[in-house]
């Protein structure tokens, strides 16, 4: 709303402006014309909190889909609130969690994916649509000075501290993106002193999580994007950035 | 049937890849790596807590993984399905929500604004609507309506999630409204207003919290 009443556009369009001149082609603001790309989530759950009661009833006409499944493997994400926003949460199963939840199941998701407007619930806050491809260019054009100069980078990096992190990771917010400090060893045995500005997303159906880390070589400049379609599902991003960067750095 | 879809799945890239040689130089050790980061999504079972707070099972359908490395080309990854229903595999150029990766994008709005001297990001909101109303007045409006909500928040707190304002989606009036009409197109006004109605979590300027 702000930036309507000074420029005079709506934010649609003033989004529009940045994005196309960023070069991102594949973003918009809502759904493009038709797709088919659902988006999942396991069936809300009976009775519960009335907030939660109220969403389930939202999506009762959401299609469910039964699929059998034979996971590879199972990973335990953290309960721990203070690991919420890192990646650090997801661990190896104990062996009863592995018993419980390994192997064949069948698995019920609803697809809420289009039984919602994304607009009308996530506006300037959520509604954009894109791909990670798009995403990296965004946080590249960003993180090089491109799209705000040195000195809008300069502001956008300003940190306030967050809320409490785990064990060698401190949390910042920036004016726009969240920013981990995360101490040497903490990430993986080994792992240098990183530091990680980053922006979790999620919305019925959807996750996405960017990521510019700065650091020592290989990792120091790396943007790295990741999207899926499933949400509610465990926090953070399910150990994509730790993944990843091991990748890079041959760990 | 997750397993048998990505043995299909893979069978089907293999057959439709450029035979090697002439075009297609082998995926080198990184891409095969940063492969093994995507498909891990889709192919383990992740266990945390649900919505109700007991732990449950999660199966991601599909996942995509971008990764640019400086001074290189962007490299895209791609695992499982974007519709289980009707078998549509991910593909690179698959759009879909991102939820508050939308954030970032608003910042830079706000921030050019910043940077051209039209705004002060130590300015307080309800200043920065009196001075601005190209918008017809809707923001001077409902800054006028929560006057006593608004004090203190500077463009500054509002960016940094450091406002105390609370987050108009889990509000029981907003859950209200989504229940009754998931598909209706809501403003940006009235969203905030949601958020708006009840008190603040936290006195601006204090540490961020989401």
């Amino acid at each position: 709303m702000l930036v309507e009443a000074v420029t005079g556009r709506r934010y649609a369009d003033a989004l529009d402006r940045l994005l196309r001149g960023a070069g991102l082609d594949s973003t918009s603001y809502g759904w493009p014309s038709a797709t088919r790309v659902g988006g999942y989530a396991n069936p809300l759950p009976d009775g519960g909190p009335a907030l939660l009661d109220r969403y389930r009833k939202a999506f009762a006409p959401a299609p469910t889909v039964t699929s059998a499944v034979d996971p590879a493997g199972v990973r335990v994400v953290s309960s721990d609130p203070r690991a919420k926003r890192p990646t650090v949460g997801v661990g190896a199963p104990s062996a009863q969690q592995e018993k419980q939840y390994g192997g064949p199941a069948n698995v019920a998701l609803q697809d809420l994916g289009h039984a919602y407007s994304v607009r009308g619930a996530g506006a300037s806050a959520g509604a954009v649509v894109s791909n990670t491809q798009d995403l990296a260019h965004f946080w590249r054009a960003l993180f090089s000075g491109e799209l705000l100069g040195k000195r809008g980078l300069g502001l956008i990096k300003e940190s306030v501290p967050g809320d409490p992190g785990s064990v060698g990771v401190r949390n910042y917010f920036t004016l726009g993106l969240a920013r981990q400090d995360v101490a040497a060893g903490a990430f993986w045995p080994g792992s240098p002193k990183l530091r990680i500005y980053m922006k979790l997303g999620d919305v019925w159906g959807y996750t996405s999580a960017s990521y510019y880390v700065e650091g020592p070589a290989p990792y120091g400049g790396v943007v790295v994007a990741n999207t899926t379609n499933l949400f509610p599902s465990p926090v953070g991003d399910l150990g994509v950035l730790r993944g990843t960067l091991q990748a890079i750095g041959g760990v | 049937m997750r397993a048998f879809l990505a043995a299909l799945l893979l069978a089907a890239l293999v057959a439709a890849a450029p035979a090697a040689g002439d075009t297609a130089p082998p995926a080198d050790e990184l891409d095969g790596r940063l492969q093994a980061v995507v498909d891990g999504l889709t192919r383990d079972v992740f266990v945390g807590a649900g919505l109700s707070g007991e732990p449950e099972a999660f199966y991601v359908p599909g996942a995509a993984l971008s990764v640019s490395l400086p001074g290189d080309a962007t490299r895209t990854y791609v695992s499982g399905l974007a519709n289980v229903a009707v078998g549509d595999i991910v593909e690179a150029d698959v759009v879909q929500p991102i939820g508050s990766g939308t954030k970032p994008m608003t910042a830079a709005l706000v921030i050019r604004l910043v940077l051209k001297g039209r705004l002060r990001l130590g300015e307080e909101l309800a200043d920065a609507a009196q001075a601005h109303q190209r918008d017809g007045g809707r923001l001077a409006g409902l800054v006028g309506r929560f006057r006593h909500r608004l004090r203190g928040v500077t463009i500054r707190d509002l960016l940094a999630m450091t406002s105390g304002l609370r987050d108009y989606d889990d509000d029981p009036s907003y859950a209200r409204a989504f229940s009754r009409a998931p598909k209706a197109p809501r403003s940006l006004r009235r969203l905030a207003a949601f958020g708006l109605a009840r008190s603040r979590l936290f006195a601006p300027g204090a540490n961020g919290r989401s």
